[in-house]
């Protein structure tokens, strides 16, 4: 339970922050359609015999460059391409998971998350990519806020626009796979959306609804837990349902 | 041999998208402290003309040379104010922060005073300081255009670039707008593009009409055949500032 709670203090920075760009750079689709993709990575990890966080990260990351990348040059027509990638993902782990003889491990954990499964060594690995992501932040805040924004005025103004913009979406992939123990990565959407966009309805600035964001997605990860512990409930389900539950009452407050 | 005393230098230039050609045996010269308006109807390559100058287009033919050099290499040297319609107003950023992101890139401030002094002067400048901390999606839409021009002044750049400055704003900041940009244009080129017609022809220095083809009139008057090459249907033309006339049937 301990390590529980501080997986989600971890999850909570990096959803509330990345989260963020998700939402102001309307790309959920995009988060979607790598999240879901990474069940070619769960997959092909178990088929292959490889730690599966590692193997997924680096199927991820694959899957964030294509993305990154074409949806950057073609802004209009990736959107095709995200739905066709996400579908290619999930059929890549079906694939491999069939292939693979014997023990699979609990598949359904991958799908819908169980923070129980959560260990000291997975926390050290989150920290570490907290502690990364807070920190290319905090450096170029500003940038990528610039680029989120109006990208050809920051291709003018010198601005590297297109690596930010690819290392953003690889950011945000990491930020999914490491969410996914939690969550699963069927319901791992919401996280990087809801709480951003709620913090969106009541503060102005991208900065402001970052904190609030990731104080929220904390609350619901807290309350989450603290209802699936006492109705012996699917953790990852709870915690979407009770963030769920507080997306629509915020839509009738704020502005 | 001088400096090039031209901010741009443009020379038979084409671009094309695709098969479709929207700028053909484009010249243009436009000399440093010229206060030059694009006027043309839409769909007539303005965008396009601007797009080419930013660096952010190649042309398939011809050269182009801004400040001298390659447009890529010195767009940062620009100050650019896009098209209104473009963005996202749900976006959370203040006028401060958005006048802050002129200040990034290769225009750079090392300083947090001087980053904070040219956000200022840029602010003042354009009537904004006071509302410096509200988020762009509460503003009307001239202080908007207000905002968005401070954010292109803020590194005070060698030459402004307004794509449609006026269009979808009260007509109030219509005047206010050509007020700023004289003021500006003592220290700096100014390069306008534009439908107002009216107010433009008593700030503009030249006119360059843009259909295709380009135009230039050196002097900033209007002539018919510009207006007819700019506007094939006089219907769209609301004529108030410069003489009236009947149009010839088209």
């Amino acid at each position: 339970m301990r390590q529980a709670v501080v997986a989600s203090v971890l999850i909570s920075i990096l959803c509330g922050t990345l989260g963020s760009y998700v939402v102001v750079n309307r790309i959920a689709f995009i988060s979607g359609g790598i999240a879901h993709a990474a069940y070619g990575g769960v997959g092909l990890s178990l088929f292959l015999g490889i730690p599966v966080l590692f193997g997924t990260s680096i199927f991820c990351l694959i899957t964030a460059l294509i993305v990154g990348i074409l949806s950057f040059e073609e802004r209009s027509r990736a959107d095709s391409l995200i739905g066709v990638l996400w579908a290619v993902g999930m059929a890549v782990g079906t694939f491999f998971l069939d292939m693979t003889p014997g023990y699979k491990g609990d598949v359904l954990s991958y799908l819908f998350g169980n923070i129980l499964l959560v260990s000291r060594v997975d926390n050290i690995a989150l920290l570490i990519l907290d502690i990364l992501v807070v920190t290319l932040l905090a450096i170029y805040f500003k940038e990528f806020m610039a680029i989120s924004f109006d990208r050809d005025f920051s291709r003018i103004i010198g601005i590297p626009a297109k690596t930010l913009y690819v290392t953003l979406i690889c950011l945000i992939a990491i930020g999914i796979v490491a969410t996914i123990k939690i969550v699963g990565l069927l319901l791992v959407v919401a996280l990087f959306t809801i709480p951003p966009y709620i913090a969106g309805r009541f503060v102005f600035t991208l900065g402001k609804i970052m904190v609030l964001s990731v104080l929220l997605t904390l609350f619901f990860c807290i309350l989450g837990l603290h209802i699936s512990f006492t109705f012996n409930l699917p953790t990852g389900a709870t915690i979407i349902l009770v963030s769920s539950l507080a997306f629509t009452v915020s839509r009738f407050i704020g502005r | 041999m001088t400096l090039p005393e031209y901010v741009i230098e443009i020379e038979d230039l084409s671009f094309a998208y695709g098969n479709r050609p929207i700028l053909e045996g484009i010249n243009l010269r436009v000399k440093e402290r010229d206060f030059l308006a694009i006027i043309g109807p839409n769909g007539g390559g303005k965008t396009t003309l601007v797009r080419l100058i930013l660096g952010l287009l190649t042309p398939q033919k011809g050269t182009i040379r801004v400040f001298g050099e390659r447009p890529c290499n010195v767009s940062h040297r620009i100050g650019y104010l896009p098209q209104g319609q473009d963005f996202n107003l749900s976006f959370p950023i203040t006028v401060y922060e958005l006048a802050g992101l002129g200040l990034l890139g290769k225009a750079r401030k090392n300083s947090d005073t001087d980053k904070r002094e040219a956000i200022e002067w840029a602010l003042e400048l354009v009537g904004m300081w006071e509302k410096r901390y509200e988020p762009i999606g509460r503003l009307s839409g001239g202080q908007r255009q207000r905002a968005f021009i401070a954010r292109a002044i803020a590194s005070s750049p060698q030459m402004l670039l307004l794509d449609e400055p006026t269009s979808n704003v009260d007509p109030e900041f219509q005047v206010d707008l050509y007020q700023i940009l004289k003021e500006l244009n003592k220290k700096i080129t100014v390069v306008v593009v534009t439908h107002d017609i009216g107010v433009i022809s008593s700030y503009v220095r030249s006119v360059a009409c843009v259909n295709r083809t380009l135009a230039l009139h050196e002097e900033g008057k209007i002539t018919e055949e510009m207006l007819k090459m700019a506007y094939p249907c006089p219907v769209d033309l609301i004529a108030h500032g410069i003489p009236h006339r009947v149009f010839h049937k088209h």
